[in-house]
């Protein structure tokens, strides 16, 4: 017998809201190799990659779910030939467009060609300040003379330029220069954002993990910053999930205002979410986004707050931060359901604290830079 | 390379190779050849606020409301948010307020404060600029 409607993983009714935004991982190929890439530890091989005409649809379906923003990403976005025509595709269903790229990839007249295709919207990747750290850090020699050179080129189209710097032990103490080279490039925004230890950041972690000391003072140089950049740039700042007393509401709330495609067409709550055993996730050449989102069991799984123990099922919390990162709470405590353990009101809290010292304080390992199985060439 | 808490220096050696050669220590705003754009003058009476490329007005017919759409953000409007940024048009900031008052039969000081208020939110957000007529 079905039970009709949706329900959370223990079978509470959930009602679905409608998603704002959606992620459209076009590729998971890339020039680069960051040792904190957010796609999964297993990368999609291109010959598995969705084609634009399908990728039009999917924005179709999308536009008509209640979505009005599609942030195009992968992988590199760049890396795909027909990109022009996958931004036609979301521009024709009236989303508007973010382009998330490293800039890899991107010639001048590329640009002029995404911006005629319906690119309203730039977001450059900084992996570093200067050509050691970036190239060092991004696995790839000639990336920082290629991306400055891309960013000089996004200047004289003319898009919006937000620049995004993830942010760890290695690079934190160069935060002031990047925020002065985004303030140079014209950027609105900065986004400092501090690596999330999932994935291939979760191998690279003793490398990684920032110490308290930098944490400190990369919030002092955010706040001078802030006073001395209002109305001039932006800077969002995501410190280190585990420096703050209580955890953020990943993706607003699983399955709330957010979705994520991915290159083969498989519909997630969020990029790390297949890491989640005994979850059942749909793909949209299969089946309608609408019914996914209504009714995928994935989407249904940590709906709402019935599902949640304690102590998050009695805080006050629940419906503010809905108890953090489901895949953070498996990685760590070994359950999707069990409070995030960043969470200062988590058991394991203090055992995640101890952790991120002793990483903090480990000599910096070599990274273990992303890496693709190797395999034949793409058609596109 | 073990990373030690440091001072950050401007004229590391990386940061000046991406320079133009020769250029000795760079002004502040000039990192890595870039030229910081000057800051848009202050919102006021005799200023034009306007909304940039990559910010605009929208309809969300789905949920059926008025929304401004901007870079990784879309915001809903209500009829306030909507007759302000409907006024953005290439006039001054005091044209646009002695026409809303006017509209809404209110007093111009209220207007004045209501749209300034509401108009530095966004500029300090990067959705609205202000430029000189």
């Amino acid at each position: 017998m079905t039970i009709a409607g949706p329900r959370d993983f223990q079978g509470n009714p959930v009602t679905p809201g409608l998603p704002v935004a959606m992620l459209a991982e076009v590729t998971h190929r890339c020039p680069l190799s960051c040792p904190y890439c957010s796609n999964p530890v297993q990368l999609t091989r291109a010959s598995a990659e969705m084609t634009a005409a399908q990728w039009a649809d999917v924005f179709a379906q999308a536009a008509a779910l209640g979505v009005l923003q599609t942030h195009v990403s992968g992988g590199e976005p760049a890396s795909r030939r027909d990109l022009a025509d996958i931004v036609r595709g979301a521009r024709d269903a009236g989303l508007y467009v973010n382009l998330i790229t490293s800039g890899l990839g991107l010639t001048l007249a590329r640009l002029r060609e995404l911006d005629a295709a319906g690119v309203d919207h730039v977001q450059l990747s900084l992996q570093g300040v200067g050509r050691t750290a970036a190239d060092r850090i991004g696995g790839m020699q000639g990336s920082w003379d290629r991306k400055m050179q891309v960013a000089r080129w996004i200047a004289e189209v003319g898009f919006p330029l937000t620049i995004n710097a993830v942010v760890h032990r290695q690079n934190l103490d160069t935060l002031p220069q990047m925020i002065e080279l985004a303030l140079a490039m014209g950027a609105r925004r900065i986004e400092v954002a501090t690596v999330q230890f999932h994935g291939w950041a979760d191998l690279n972690r003793s490398a990684l993990m920032p110490t308290r000391e930098q944490a400190a003072e990369a919030r002092r140089v955010v706040d001078a910053a802030r006073i001395d950049l209002r109305g001039r740039m932006v800077i969002d700042y995501v410190p280190a999930d585990h420096h703050a007393r209580f955890p953020k509401a990943c993706m607003g709330g699983w399955g709330s205002t957010g979705l994520n495609v991915t290159p083969d067409g498989t519909v997630l709550p969020c990029h790390a979410a297949q890491t989640i055993p005994d979850l059942t996730f749909d793909n949209v050449r299969d089946r309608p986004l609408a019914d996914i989102w209504h009714d995928g069991q994935a989407f249904n799984a940590f709906r709402g707050t019935a599902w949640m123990p304690e102590p998050c099922h009695s805080c006050e919390r629940k419906t503010l931060d809905f108890g953090g990162c489901r895949c953070q709470a498996m990685a760590m405590a070994g359950q999707a359901s069990a409070t995030d353990p960043v969470c200062s009101r988590s058991p394991l809290n203090a055992a995640i604290h101890a952790r991120a010292d002793a990483d903090a304080a480990a000599p910096a390992d070599d990274f273990i830079h992303r890496r693709m199985a190797r395999e034949e060439a793409p058609r596109t | 390379m073990t990373a030690q808490p440091q001072a950050a220096s401007v004229a590391s050696p990386d940061l000046l190779a991406a320079n133009i050669p020769g250029s000795g220590a760079a002004p502040r705003s000039d990192a890595a050849g870039f030229t910081a754009p000057p800051p848009d003058p202050a919102l006021a009476a005799d200023t034009v606020p306007f909304l940039p490329r990559g910010v605009r007005l929208a309809r969300d017919h789905v949920r059926d409301m008025a929304i401004l759409q901007a870079p990784e953000r879309a915001m809903q409007l209500d009829a306030v948010g909507q007759a302000i940024l409907t006024a953005l048009d290439g006039r001054t900031l005091g044209a646009i307020v002695a026409d809303l008052a006017a509209r809404y039969a209110a007093p111009a000081e209220q207007i004045d404060a209501d749209v300034r208020q509401f108009l530095q939110g966004l500029i300090d957000r990067r959705m609205v600029f202000v430029r000189m007529p």
